[in-house]
């Protein structure tokens, strides 16, 4: 596999998931460090939003950056709201969630993954065209 | 000269040294004359407010204690922004800049004067928080707001996660905050809008001034104040509608006078969109952009009762007007609000139907009861009223000015016209007391703001030329009168909306003795109707203290009835009386001046009567109670979800659940795929026997339950 070249952006990107997961790890452990309060805001609000963003390549930038964030507050309350709901409150395990919905949507973004999703997409396209005929 | 090809033209331009980036823009005076007076200005609105002594407030409220520095700092800047907007180009940076020092000094101003974060409601809404935090479940039998949980469960989940930190200072900061990220949602609203930057910006300013209903409070509705405004953005950036025919430039066409025959023509003439067409997207960009539209409307839905009726009655109005492309949104989103009123919030409708729709229809006594219903209180009180009529009228005024001025550029502003008139609809739908004005005034503004601000800079395109100075004095009087009298109207009822440290204090001891549970007595000029203490109330336990509103005795000698009330409620009960309470008392309801004085001083002097805390801000009273007395237990509400009956339960989630399930596929079909009609037309069959169902059990459940 070829190695993606590390521009500023992605090497940006990098800080704060080791950041983000350096405040999830704090929390999880349950640790009363004064960065733990910080680090797991980033790791909530950056990570969804930065993954989400990946997904919506293509816009311009203040609407990319927009839409990521609305993103990531529907990803944080709808968590907390299903946790509620389904009786299962446990703020670890919401944590975790994010954590793991945000993963997700990197995972789709990787190359292999892409590279695949591409070489299907002119059969998906031809398929719709036939039914609009 | 010769006209040198482009390109050539684009080797010269050397490359550009950081002093030169757009945020030191040529020339740099400007930048550095309005930089140099707003910073002058906002250090003199903030360095004198470390003095101001919030307890010598009147009927006027914080500016009767404001310092004259402070206000004069706070006009320069306003002056600066008037100026920047009549510059011959944009400062974004320098705009920007003062736009926030101005939402930071109106927003913010009562974090510098009082020790601890205003409003009474703000404290309930943590103790909601603090509920769930505790418990880590809602409790819809203990409270109706309980039914819409997404709020206090997500702020419990980041307090919990970040190692369960005192919400206090997120109380303090959280107003200015939340109108500061309302700018970002505007900002990409008005991107779609035909206007020169003079006109967005004033817009911005004009939204932020025109925002003193004072909903930004710390609470579910200032969250979804947001999500409404992020919701408009996604609809109107890449789901509005291409409009038909549009000329490719705005007309030149010179303004056509006022006569009827020209309105008239021009109304039927071709109209110029006021918006620009919607920007470009991928099928799978719009897929994803569909899905955190309804995502943010699920969000909403799950944390306020009002806002999704608004978001639903903009995008209704969007597509009747043909503004948005996705014409079915409005049935499926109407379906998620049915479906989570009907199953998950049926703790709060089963036994109040009648307090909920019994209003509906009844137009003019929601506006009479909105308008009138809380004109009492002292002359000096009821100016702050008056003031704020006068703005929201204002407003009003302006945004119609703007109209007819667009209008008589042939411009076509259907959406801001939409915007404006649907939230007027709850005036005649919801049923929300008094506060409905308010609401409506609220969801009115981002589009009035837009449309006054045309009135002064109608053009539809960033105009190179033209005298933009003629509009410097109307604008900075407007900005000027606008953001003072935002002081009068925000801040008019200070005097019982803010929260004395010793009323904490004071709540802080009953929280230290509320083990076995607590009734506390509080003085409402009208228990029946008025049943909201003005004291930071149920921030804590809230299971465990039962609040009950007693009549305040007009005259503070005749105890009596007071006394015995409290007697007959028992060991464990108590009488709280505050410094705001009693502020509101003489201001909002006439009761006589130094009527809380005389109360205190009659209270301690009655026999069997104890005091047991006392500040100047807060007493608690309790009554000596003989040995042997039974201690009646206060009774908590349900705990834990309300359960409906199971049959209906079972089919009627099945059915929901389907037909969400047609009416999501069909719409992310629409967005995708361009609306292939061999796709679209057999789920829109199918989504009607199962509507006609989900109406059906909606119905059912609605009989059956309450």
């Amino acid at each position: 596999m070829r190695c993606m070249p590390m521009t500023p952006q992605r090497w940006l990107a990098c800080a704060v998931i080791a950041a983000g997961l350096i405040g999830v790890g704090l929390a999880l452990a349950g640790s009363s460090s004064p960065l733990r309060a910080p680090l797991v805001m980033l790791a909530l609000a950056a990570g969804p939003a930065m993954a989400v963003a990946g997904l919506l390549r293509g816009l311009d930038t203040p609407a990319r950056i927009f839409a990521a964030c609305a993103a990531m507050i529907v990803i944080n309350v709808l968590v907390a709201e299903i946790m509620l709901a389904a009786g299962a409150w446990s703020p670890d395990g919401g944590l975790v969630a994010v954590v793991v919905i945000t993963a997700l949507l990197g995972v789709v973004q990787l190359p292999p993954v892409r590279s695949m999703a591409s070489r299907h997409a002119p059969k998906w396209r031809a398929a719709v065209r036939l039914e609009r005929r | 000269m010769t006209a040198a090809p482009s390109d050539t033209l684009r080797e010269r331009v050397p490359v550009r040294a950081w002093w030169h980036l757009p945020l030191w823009p040529d020339p740099w005076w400007p930048t550095v004359a309005i930089g140099t007076v707003v910073l002058g200005g906002l250090a003199a609105f903030l360095a004198p407010l470390g003095g101001v002594d919030v307890s010598r407030l009147n009927g006027l409220g914080l500016i009767s204690v404001l310092p004259v520095m402070s206000l004069l700092g706070i006009t320069a800047v306003a002056v600066a922004f008037s100026v920047g907007l009549c510059l011959p180009r944009a400062y974004p940076a320098v705009l920007g800049g003062t736009l926030a020092g101005i939402v930071i000094c109106l927003n913010a101003v009562t974090v510098f004067t009082e020790p601890e974060p205003r409003f009474p409601t703000s404290y309930q809404i943590a103790g909601f928080v603090e509920y769930i935090s505790r418990t880590g479940h809602s409790a819809p039998g203990l409270d109706a707001y309980f039914s819409w949980p997404g709020f206090f469960g997500t702020v419990a989940f980041l307090q919990r996660v970040t190692g369960n930190h005192d919400l206090i200072p997120v109380l303090r900061w959280w107003p200015v905050t939340i109108d500061m990220a309302c700018l970002v949602p505007l900002y990409l609203i008005m991107r779609n809008l035909r206007a020169s930057w003079r006109a967005k910006w004033l817009a911005a300013f004009l939204f932020e001034v025109g925002n003193w209903v004072g909903q930004d409070y710390f609470s579910p509705q200032s969250f979804n104040y947001l999500l409404y405004l992020v919701f408009l953005a996604i609809l109107l950036t890449w789901f509005g509608l291409r409009p038909l025919a549009a000329p490719a430039a705005p007309r030149a066409e010179p303004e056509t006078g006022y006569g009827i025959v020209s309105w008239w023509r021009s109304s039927f003439s071709m109209l110029v969109p006021g918006e620009i067409e919607p920007r470009p997207s991928s099928p799978a960009q719009r897929a994803m952009l569909l899905a955190i539209l309804l995502g943010i409307f699920v969000t909403s839905t799950t944390s306020h009762q009002l806002t999704p009726f608004n978001m639903i009655a903009a995008c209704l109005g969007l597509v009747a007007v043909r503004r948005c492309t996705i014409t079915g949104l409005p049935v499926l989103l109407a379906v998620i609000v049915t479906g989570w009123v009907s199953f998950a919030a049926a703790g709060f409708w089963s036994g109040h139907l009648s307090a909920l729709f019994g209003d509906l229809g009844n137009l003019s006594g929601n506006l009479n009861s909105s308008v009138t219903g809380r004109i009492t209180g002292t002359a000096q009180h009821r100016h702050v009223l008056d003031v704020r009529t006068a703005y929201a009228v204002i407003f009003l005024l302006l945004a119609a000015g703007g109209l007819v001025r667009r209008r008589r550029r042939v411009t076509d502003d259907r959406v801001l016209i939409t915007l404006m008139c649907m939230p007027f609809l709850a005036f005649a739908t919801q049923s929300y007391g008094g506060e409905i004005a308010l609401r409506v005034y609220l969801f009115v503004l981002p589009a009035a703001a837009v449309l006054a601000a045309y009135l002064f800079f109608p053009a539809t395109r960033d105009e190179g030329g033209g005298r933009p100075w003629r509009y410097f004095l109307p604008v900075a009087a407007c900005a000027v009168t606008l953001v003072i009298a935002f002081f009068v109207a925000r801040y008019g009822n200070e005097a019982f909306e803010q929260t004395p440290p010793g009323e904490l204090a004071a709540f802080n001891y009953l929280y230290a003795h509320d083990q076995a549970g607590v009734r506390l007595l509080w003085l409402s000029p009208d228990p029946a109707v008025d049943d909201t203490p003005e004291m930071p109330w149920e921030y804590r336990d809230i299971e465990k203290i039962d609040f009950i509103p007693e009549l305040a005795p007009r005259h503070p000698g005749s105890l009596a009835d007071l006394v015995a009330t409290l007697r007959a409620a028992g060991p464990g009960s108590y009488l709280i009386s505050t410094t705001t309470q009693e502020d509101y008392l003489s201001q909002e309801a006439s009761y006589p001046v130094g009527w809380g004085g005389e109360f205190r001083a009659r209270m301690a002097a009655t026999r069997g009567v104890r005091t047991v805390f006392a500040n100047p801000d807060a007493v608690i009273y309790t009554l000596d109670w003989p040995p042997g007395t039974p201690v009646r237990r206060p009774i908590p509400g349900a705990a834990g979800p309300a359960s409906p009956p199971a049959p209906w339960t079972a089919a009627g989630l099945a059915v929901l659940g389907l037909l969400l399930l047609v009416l999501t596929a069909r719409e992310f079909i629409r967005v995708c795929l361009g609306a292939p009609r061999l796709l679209i037309r057999p789920l829109t069959l199918a989504s009607l026997p199962l509507l006609v169902a989900f109406i059906g059990v909606v119905i059912m459940r609605f009989v059956v339950i309450s």
